[in-house]
Formats: structure tokens, sequence, C-alpha cells
């Protein structure tokens, strides 16, 4: 037995070991074989030093508290196995492989797919929860608006009491268009009296929400800074923590803690300044502001989300 | 000689010849060879095991020629061994042969 075929023999009959106690075993045995050939033996002779194979099995398994039996056992399935053309091993294991690769790569497609899927339903969810509860705060003022509307109209064809609308005050873009037709009959009394006393109501109800808007805006920049400015002491805080850290302080719990701290604090803010009541026609308003105080409340009723509604109506 | 015999005592034997100087595996066979009679293969899984069970560490140093060897040093736990090893090893061999000679003598 030449040492190729003496190692592979013994590498098969080990392979119940790790491969890489299996390589540092077998390394051990081709130095030693090596260095009989250098002091002069033949390889066979070297080979044949070491007694029988089964022994030597037996004795490197004992060293590794491995059952003679098991080995036995597995040796005669790994022998028929051995009997393959190698060509035939690596096709088996190439088509395991591949095999396994595309049920990993199916089962990430079916998980992905499921994953996607109730995302789509959870937003779909939510987006409906919202709208509903839109709907349900808007209601209330829906309702106002359309009594209002109808109370002018009907005031208006009945050429009488402004008095009503103006006192209802919520249709302002109607009444604006109203007080330009009442214009037209400069003298009739009960128009201009009604103006009068609606434009009073509807810079009341303007003032009266602009002023809850500016607490609302102040409490907030207030909430926002005042935890901003915690943020930042806290920054100073792990600054100082993690100059003393590598120092060898046993701060690291309290330094981490500090962080998520700051990071807390700092989105806090933002979050803060995201609730500021801004109706986009603050801008707009300042403009028209010249043409008459009416565009304000309009517009602060936009911010309820009524302005699709109403225009329909109208 | 009996290979019953060999095998309890080779460990000491081994033990014993990297306790002098750190060795590399054919070295030690070598080595061992010179004291008993030993099958060369044996010497390998019983290197192992000893490494295993941490008497020895191992560590490879280039050689001059051929590839890095594999060199086995013994721990404070092999160090304890040996000597745990040899006191039974003594204690046996003397109560063998006294028991030996006392049987002489009766006969």
């Amino acid at each position: 037995m030449d040492k190729k075929t003496f190692l592979s023999e013994l590498k098969r009959s080990l392979s119940v070991l790790q491969e890489e106690e299996l390589q540092d075993i077998i390394s051990e045995y081709e130095q030693h074989i090596d260095l009989k050939v250098e002091n002069g033996l033949s390889e066979e002779e070297a080979i044949a030093d070491f007694g029988s194979l089964a022994d030597l099995k037996a004795e490197i398994l004992e060293a590794y508290h491995v059952r003679a039996d098991f080995n036995a056992a597995s040796e005669g399935s790994k022998g028929n196995d051995s009997k393959r053309p190698i060509g035939d091993f690596q096709k088996k294991g190439s088509r395991s492989l591949k095999g396994f690769l595309e049920r990993m790569r199916r089962d990430l497609m079916r998980a992905g797919k499921m994953v996607w899927e109730g995302i789509s339903v959870a937003g779909r969810g939510i987006w409906k929860g919202v709208k509903w509860g839109k709907r349900q705060i808007c209601r209330p003022f829906m309702w106002i608006w359309r009594v209002g509307k109808s109370t002018e109209e009907k005031g208006e064809f009945e050429g009488k009491q402004s008095y009503s609308f103006g006192f209802r005050g919520k249709g302002k873009s109607q009444e604006k268009r109203n007080m330009e037709r009442t214009r037209e009959k400069e003298g009739d009394m009960f128009h201009t009296v009604g103006r009068v006393i609606g434009r009073g109501f509807h810079w009341c109800i303007s003032a009266v929400i602009w002023c809850i808007r500016l607490g609302w805006n102040i409490g907030c920049v207030l909430a926002s800074l005042l935890v901003g400015a915690f943020g930042l002491f806290c920054l100073y805080g792990l600054g100082i923590l993690a100059v003393l850290l590598p120092k060898g302080y046993p701060l690291l719990g309290i330094t981490i803690g500090c962080l998520g701290m700051v990071l807390c604090l700092f989105s806090l803010t933002g979050f803060g300044f995201t609730l500021l009541w801004r109706s986009d026609g603050k801008r707009k308003k300042d403009r028209e502001r010249p043409e008459g105080i009416r565009g304000d409340e309009n517009q602060d009723i936009e911010g309820f989300g009524l302005e699709v509604e109403g225009e329909q109506h109208a | 000689m009996n290979a019953q015999f060999k095998k309890g005592v080779l460990e000491l034997i081994v033990l014993e010849s990297v306790r002098q100087r750190d060795m590399y595996g054919y070295e030690l066979v070598v080595e061992v060879s010179k004291v008993v009679d030993v099958n060369e293969g044996t010497i390998y899984p019983l290197l192992k095991r000893l490494t295993n069970e941490h008497y020895f560490e191992t560590y490879l140093r280039e050689s001059t020629e051929g590839p890095p060897r594999k060199y086995y040093h013994l721990t404070a736990a092999g160090v304890l061994y040996r000597d745990e090893l040899e006191q039974e090893w003594r204690v046996l061999s003397e109560k063998v042969s006294g028991f030996l000679d006392f049987c002489k003598k009766g006969s």
C-alpha cells in the first residue's frame, strides 16, 4: 500500500470525525511517513510499521471517545458510497445544493409576498380608519355648514332676514356673494343690518379660533423647546460620559441610556413642531386681508377637512 | 512485550518525554520507541487524546525542510497528571515485584 491509498483509506474510515480533526490527524500520519521515507525507508515499509489499518482506526477513534460499533455501522454505508465514481458524488452534491437554493429562494419569495400582503392590508385598514375618523370629526361642522347655507338661500329667496344666516354665521363664501348682491339693493335696511351683524359674528369666531390656534402653537413650541433643551443637556452629558468611558469607568450602561435619551428627546422635539396648527392659507390670508376678514374663517374650516365637501355642495 | 502492558505505561513515557523538551510527533515516536517497542501508529491517537484533555498544548514551528511541524508542550495539568501516573506506576510495580518475590520465596 502506498502513502496515497493509505491516507485515503484512513481518511475514509475516520469520516465520523469533524473535518478539522480529520485533517489534523491525517497530516500527522502523512508527516510521519514522509520523515520515515527521508530516513531511508520505503513508503510500504513505513506504512507496515503502523500495523493493521483496522487496529489503527480503532485506536484513533478510541482517543476521540467514539464508539467502535458506530464506526462499524457507518463504515458499511460509507464503503458503498465510496465505490461510486467521484463525479457521481459531486453531481449529487451540486444537485442537492441546487435543490436547497431553489427551495430557499421559493421560501423567501413566499415569505416576502406574505409580508407585502400583510403590509398592504394593514395600510388599507389604517387609511380607511383615518378617513372614517375624519368624517366623524367633521360631521358636526358639515351639518352646521349645510344648515347655514340652506338658511342663507332661503333668506335670499324670501328677501328677508339676513339676521338668521348672520347668526348661524357659517356661510362665509356664500355670504360674500350675497353681500355683493345685497350691495346692489343698497336701500334695503334689513340687509344692511344683517350684513353688519354677520360681519361682527364672523369676526368674533375667527378671533376665537385665532386665539385657540395661537395658544396651541405657543404651547407646542414651548413644549418642543423645553424638550429640545433637555435633549441638549443630555447630549452634553453624553459627551462627558463618552470621554469618561474610554478611561475605564464602568459607565457603558448609562452612556447607552443617555444616547437613547438624546435620540428620543430630539425626535420628540421634531414631533412637537409637526403638531403646529398651520393652515397653509395663512400667507394667503395675509394677502387677502385687505379684501375682508371673511377669508379667515373660511380657511380655518378648510383646516378641518371641510373644503372638499363644501365645494361639492356649493 | 505484552500489548496491554505497553498501553498502560505508554502514556507515562510520552508525558515524561515531552516534559524533558517540546517535541513533534515523529521525534516523539522515535524517542518512545527507544524505551518500548511500540506500534508507531498508536502514538498519534494518544497524543491527540492527551491534547484534548489539556495535558498537552500544541504549536506550529517552521522546519528547515518540509512543512511546519506541530510541537507538543506539557501543560501544568499535564505535569500533575504525569506525577500522579508515576506514583501509581511505582506503587504498582513495587507491589507486583513484592508479590512476585514473595511467591518466589514461598515456593
